[in-house]
């Protein structure tokens, strides 16, 4: 067991490879602040993102280039495009917008009913956790409709609370993600 | 949910109104996002604060890239920025300096926090302010409103242009109408009323200042000379007042910085075209009366001069499509504060004595200052050195809306006295005392350089500073006056020789800074 876990190590590192990640959610859900507090280790408050921002980080070891994208609904039409050249997406989600949960659910049944993004895994972080109205993960599971996707055996979906204010939930849930994509490239290669 | 299209026709017709060009919560020029709870356009910027806020204080929509729902959209209809900040900022004292753009970002997020979350101005004798009023109770809505409304009628001083503004506005709705269904054509006609009512209120303010840099005594009501000869060519929108063409100039630079994301604004742009292409005229028109007014002074110096500068103005202001070449003509008031604020080097300073920047209102012996400085000894090109270096400073100035840093380098340029980097350039040194050597065009950078071999080196220093700058700019100002800020700026700090390499310099920063 230990030993196809190094090779898929060793193998990722000797080849040089980059995973890339898109970061997409609704408007102000926090994805630049979530980049920005991976990256630079600190609270940046940001301008809504007009384009793109691109940062590479590591998690455990592996570089990982992230991109962010904007979140207005005019922008939402581009997330589409990366799907097919990255190995995971996080998707954010303000968890004290309680009348937006419904918006980012359609977003997320995009997301699970598209070709290319149900290939890979797909984090959600339920943000902005320090906020005292915030809906609870296992809650948030459920309004998202996502409890069969959680509950999965080697599931590909996985809420994850979060707050990049108070730096809570983030590397975990950026572990997660990491782990679940070298485990899919492991299962593919052996197949 | 609206048309996309149509949603945008709609906001940007909202936009175009006089009290909404400025972000609700700073100076900036150009509001392309809106706090959807409080029923204000704001800027990029301000709108990253409001975010910060969290939902539950204040939602943030893009003005194009957000679909907004057609409740808020007939909310916004009902309101602008003006109106809204009469209760935000009742209690705001007069001195208190709203954010502008050179505030730090705590400084931002300290005025809104202290604006709408500790509520610290709003007017004390309402319920509730207008947006939340309008949606739980309209009567209150409306009443409030026209208080507002009546509170500020007594400043109203441009109704003649302003019907005729409205004139068109109503023009332009109905030809959207016919577009629509029949029933949403009755919805809007109360609307327009009041949108009139509300508009006729607020539009006086920018009125205000127009008694510009050239009205001297001798040169009375310019701007309607000005108007007359060229309102043919302008739409009812440009036709209000110079003070008003600048504003609406300035949000033109930043809509195209934002227009890459637009969908439908081609309408805007023809429309700013056409008054790009008559706005540098109309200065150059200035410059002739100004000449015309005093004629001692084009007499004494080579008249040459004159032609340069106006040559200058015409070949490379007239294309340009924000027209550097006029923007610090028209807006004395800003410019006279950007002038006192950033050049403390240079002769002029003394002229404008200790004058401070302020919004105030721009004093009659201000007036007088820049040019008390022409009757000296340094006579007419210190004058031109002024203009120049207040062209310049203007064109600058509309880069920084949308960076802020900028902005700082920007000023940085206006105090360095290293201008005098351009009296030394090989060109000048070619024609050593010739000073307007060939007067036709397509050598103009000749005749900037020979300009400075009038005067004194330090003066020769603004005059080409000024023009250079406004010749580089000439052409890039559409998309990039961020760009250019920022370029102009870094080369011009370059360095305080007169030597050709430092020249280079400048050129690469402007290049560079093009994006």
């Amino acid at each position: 067991m230990g030993n196809w876990f190094t090779n898929v190590w060793d193998r990722l590192f000797n080849e040089k490879r980059e995973f890339k990640l898109v970061i997409i959610g609704l408007d102000a859900a926090g994805k630049t602040t979530i980049l920005n507090k991976m990256r630079f280790d600190e609270y940046i408050n940001s301008a809504p993102t007009i384009g793109v921002n691109t940062e590479d980080i590591q998690v455990k070891n592996i570089n990982i280039k992230v991109f962010d994208l904007a979140g207005q609904e005019k922008m939402r039409n581009v997330w589409k495009y990366y799907y097919s050249s990255i190995e995971g997406i996080i998707f954010v989600l303000d968890s004290g917008d309680t009348q937006r949960i419904m918006e980012a659910k359609d977003e997320i049944q995009n997301l699970l009913t598209n070709d290319e993004a149900k290939q890979v895994p797909i984090l959600i972080f339920a943000n902005k956790q320090d906020l005292p109205n915030a809906i609870r993960g296992p809650e948030m599971t459920d309004m998202l409709g996502l409890v069969e996707y959680v509950n999965k055996k080697t599931p590909t979906v996985k809420v994850q609370e979060s707050s990049a204010v108070q730096d809570r939930g983030l590397l975990e849930g950026f572990e997660w993600i990491v782990d679940r994509i070298v485990q899919l490239a492991q299962q593919r290669s052996q197949q | 949910m609206v048309d996309m299209t149509a949603q945008i026709r709609i906001i940007e017709s909202l936009l175009r109104q006089e009290q909404n060009k400025e972000c609700a919560d700073c100076n900036s020029k150009t509001p392309r996002w809106a706090s959807t709870t409080f029923g204000t356009f704001i800027c990029l910027r301000c709108s990253g604060k409001h975010r910060e806020l969290q939902v539950h204080i204040t939602k943030v929509k893009s003005v194009n890239l957000d679909k907004w729902p057609v409740d808020l959209l007939e909310m916004y209809k009902h309101m602008n920025n003006a109106l809204l900040n009469c209760y935000w900022e009742a209690r705001l004292p007069s001195s208190y300096q709203k954010p502008g753009q050179n505030s730090t970002p705590s400084e931002v997020m300290s005025f809104i926090t202290q604006k709408y979350v500790q509520k610290k101005w709003i007017d004390t004798g309402a319920k509730a302010d207008l947006a939340s009023l309008y949606k739980t109770d309209k009567k209150k809505f409306e009443k409030l409103k026209a208080s507002y409304i009546s509170g500020k009628a007594g400043k109203d001083e441009s109704e003649e242009e302003e019907s005729e503004d409205e004139e068109e506005r109503r023009q332009r709705r109905k030809d959207r109408k016919e577009k629509k269904k029949a029933k949403k054509q009755q919805d809007e006609k109360p609307q327009q009323e009041k949108f009139q009512k509300i508009q006729k209120q607020t539009q006086s303010k920018p009125s205000a200042p127009v008694e510009d840099l050239f009205s001297f005594d001798s040169v009375p009501q310019k701007n309607q000379i000005l108007i007359d000869d060229f309102s043919d060519f302008q739409d009812s929108q440009t036709a209000n007042t110079t003070a008003a063409n600048n504003v609406f100039n300035n949000s033109n630079a930043g809509n195209d910085g934002f227009s890459d994301f637009q969908g439908a604004a081609g309408q805007q742009h023809s429309q700013q075209n056409n008054q790009v292409n008559v706005n540098p005229t109309l200065n150059i028109q200035n410059l002739y009366n100004m000449y015309n007014q005093s004629p001692n002074f084009v007499q004494q110096q080579a008249p040459n001069n004159k032609y340069s500068a106006l040559d200058a103005l015409g070949q490379y202001g007239a294309p340009s499509v924000q027209g550097p070449a006029y923007g610090g003509i028209q807006n004395p008031n800003q410019q006279f504060q950007q002038q006192n604020q950033m050049m403390p080097g240079f002769g002029q300073q003394q002229a404008f004595g200790g004058m401070q920047q302020n919004m105030g209102a721009y004093q009659p012996q201000r007036q007088a200052d820049p040019f008390a400085g022409l009757q000296g000894s340094q006579g007419q090109t210190n004058m031109f050195s002024g203009m120049n270096m207040t062209i310049n400073l203007q064109y600058g100035q509309t880069g920084p809306q949308y960076q802020n840093p900028l902005q700082q380098q920007q000023q940085q340029f206006g105090v360095n006295p290293n201008l005098n980097q351009f009296a030394g350039n090989p060109q000048q040194n070619s024609f050593p005392n010739q000073a307007f050597g060939g007067l036709s065009g397509g050598h103009n950078f000749h005749h900037q350089h020979s300009a400075p071999q009038l005067i004194k080196p330090n003066n020769a220093a603004n005059l080409y500073g000024g023009l250079v700058d406004l010749n580089n700019l000439g052409g890039q100002n559409n998309m990039g006056s961020a760009g250019f800020g920022q370029s102009g700026f870094g080369g011009f700090q370059g360095g305080i020789s007169n030597n050709p390499a430092q020249k280079k310099d400048v050129f690469s920063g402007l290049l560079s800074g093009q994006f």
